[in-house]
């Protein structure tokens, strides 16, 4: 089936985007599968940064004027769309992104889906599974009508080892055929009376650290935030968090981990004063190592822990200071 | 200015445990005995609006709240009520939507189209249980106005008809002034708990009307449920990986994070 994935081009992210997209792409598609690269954007790429899986055999290049206007997105899809009539379109899994595929699937009469991962066409039937019920059960659905727009599920840039390809320089070829298409893409923009642009200043790292300290609701208030801070520190981890403490602006929203927030992959995870819901949890279970510290023996966290400590979590860190402290 | 909210009430699935997620017939899940509560993309988005309101000194700002579901969900409404939503509105359905979008979404367009026209539509982004993350979007485009995806604040504009609108694309932060019509669907924004009614209020309001709509009064034939549906669910499944957790022991918790330390942190950091 004739497949394309869409990356937005308009955003520093795009590296990630690829990452993720090249990944879905391996799991989910034979070797011999060919698939387009489609890419939105309103600045120059870079293509010497950018890997693409040996799966990508064409890539076509869409200027659009803004960054932030999906309508304009919207129509440069489908105008590439009308050219190229593609049966599969693979978006990726940023909120902008997935909610170009539902729309683009709604004008083109197809179907969509949000969060995907896993597709396979079987007995004629394009079929997607994805996580529902907050992260508890996987479904798996029939997509009705063609073409079939998906956006992948969040934490493809973290590939068991087996599977991924990242270290395998082989298995990237070098840059496909780039091909400019130039199309009347505007749209009316006289609804956006002005707008600014700002950078939000992530602190790196929490995504590729190799120690991460996640804090929950447990630890009780904002100003204890500063103790788990200096336990990271420490191992020299990063300090991520569970939604209700960014909802309760303890921490800045970009340290969220979940499926709102970032998937991470560390070697070591330490998850302190979080029950472990199903949408926490999808963020730290592919840490290679998890301790668990909470004071409830029935906490769901322990389930996906190595190790755990069932105790008040002040008083852990308080002691696992000291000891890290003792040894320089 | 004419503000729709839509909003959802959900089953706290964090309450269930590992036995209670048993899978019945036509894939149902009995959640029926854990407390509902409101979406909580949805809760930001109510509280947003209800601070553009207590910003908003003109008469000609309304807020309608606006949900699809059976009678159990006026006293949500109610409690809207309370915190001085202008108008509570219920489109009445017994069906399973829980995977179908397209149907929510056709609904919310035929009310807005039919019965109420509404200048700006906010939506939480996503919701539990069927997490199809499409609703705003297909309300925009079933209606035909723009949409803003991630959308982390809404303030008053000087400009007539218009707001101001804070959204994330990744790592960038857009503030823009747009002018209605257009659909909003709210990300994660911190502090956006929803307030507390008084017990006055609640009292107050208690008799105040919820308007119902049935299929019929939005034009839609109860047979339009599953045809209207772009995807059809086959498999649903639980299944959790879990790791043997070994729990250490001691009598005090310095004991335990002792061994910790020695045992299994030690040789993790260097
Ligand atoms: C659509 C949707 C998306 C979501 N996305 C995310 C997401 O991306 N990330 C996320 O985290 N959540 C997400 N959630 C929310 C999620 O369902 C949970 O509500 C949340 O993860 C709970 O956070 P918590 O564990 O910090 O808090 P709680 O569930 O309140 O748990 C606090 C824990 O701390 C323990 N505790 C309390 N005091 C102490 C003490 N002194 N010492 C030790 N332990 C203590 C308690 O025993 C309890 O287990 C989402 C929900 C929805 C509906």
């Amino acid at each position: 089936m004739k497949t394309v994935m869409i990356l937005n081009g308009s955003v520093n992210a795009i590296l990630k985007q690829a990452e993720e997209l090249n990944n879905y792409s391996i799991k989910n598609f034979s070797k011999n599968s060919l698939i387009e690269a489609w890419i939105l954007t309103d600045q120059d790429v870079n293509f010497n940064t950018i890997s693409f899986s040996p799966h990508i055999n064409c890539i076509k290049l869409v200027k659009v004027r803004t960054k932030h206007v999906a309508e304009e997105y919207i129509k440069a899809i489908i105008m590439l769309y009308e050219k190229c009539k593609p049966e599969i379109m693979i978006f990726g899994s940023e909120a902008f992104v997935s909610g170009l595929a539902v729309r683009v699937a709604c004008r083109l009469k197809g179907s969509s889906c949000v969060g995907v991962k896993r597709n396979q066409y079987l007995e004629k039937h394009f079929i997607v599974e994805k996580m529902v019920y907050s992260n508890n059960l996987t479904a798996k659905f029939i997509m009705k009508n063609m073409p079939y727009c998906i956006s992948i599920a969040k934490g493809f840039n973290h590939m068991t080892e087996q599977s991924s390809i990242t270290d395998d320089s082989e298995a990237y070829q070098k840059l496909p055929n780039v091909e400019t298409v130039t199309f009347k893409t505007e749209v009316d923009t006289e609804w956006i009376r002005s707008f600014t642009f700002e950078l939000i200043n992530t602190e790196e790292g929490l995504n590729t650290s190799k120690v991460v300290v996640a804090i929950g609701k447990g630890i009780g208030s904002k100003e204890k935030v500063v103790l788990y801070e200096k336990l990271a520190a420490l191992m020299e981890g990063k300090l991520g968090a569970s939604r209700p403490v960014v909802m309760n602006a303890w921490m800045p929203m970009e340290r969220l981990i979940g499926a709102s927030g970032l998937i991470i992959a560390p070697e070591l995870c330490v998850a302190i004063g979080v029950s472990g819901a199903a949408a926490f949890t999808v963020g730290i279970e592919k840490s290679k190592f998890i301790i668990a510290i909470n004071k409830d023996q029935e906490a769901p966290i322990f389930k996906i822990a190595n190790v755990a400590i069932c105790a008040d979590c002040e008083e852990v860190a308080q002691a696992l200071i000291n000891k890290l402290n003792g040894r320089i | 200015m004419n503000i729709l909210v839509c909003f959802k009430n959900v089953p706290d699935l964090d309450a269930l445990s590992v036995n209670d997620w048993l899978i019945e017939d036509h894939f149902q899940v009995d959640t029926s005995y854990v407390r509902t509560m409101l979406n909580p993309y949805d809760e930001s988005a109510l509280e947003l609006t209800l601070k553009l309101g207590d910003a908003e000194k003109n008469d000609d700002f309304k807020l309608t709240a606006l949900t699809v579901g059976t009678s159990h969900l006026d006293k949500v409404l109610k409690t809207l009520y309370a915190l001085k939503y202008d108008l509570g509105v219920r489109l009445d359905c017994k069906s399973d939507i829980r995977f179908n979008p397209c149907f929510v979404s056709r609904m919310i367009c035929n009310y807005v189209k039919n019965i109420k026209n509404h200048q700006v539509i906010i939506l939480g982004s996503q919701s539990n249980v069927g997490d199809n993350a499409k609703t705003p979007l297909l309300v925009a485009e079933g209606l035909g106005i723009p949409c803003i995806t991630s959308v982390i604040g809404i303030k008053l504009a000087e400009q007539k008809d218009c707001l101001s609108i804070t959204s994330k694309i990744d790592d960038l932060i857009i503030e823009q002034i747009v002018k209605a019509p257009f659909v909003l669907a709210v990300g994660d924004v911190p502090t956006s708990y929803i307030r507390v009614p008084t017990l006055k209020d609640r009292i107050q309001y208690k008799e105040k009307e919820i308007k119902v709509f049935t299929l019929e009064d939005l034009e839609i034939k109860e047979n339009d449920v599953e045809e209207e549906n772009d995807t059809q669910l086959i498999e649903l499944s639980y299944e959790k990986n879990g790791r043997n957790c070994v729990f250490i022991q001691g009598h005090h918790s310095s004991e335990k994070a002792n061994v910790l330390y020695k045992e299994y942190l030690m040789e993790r950091i260097k």
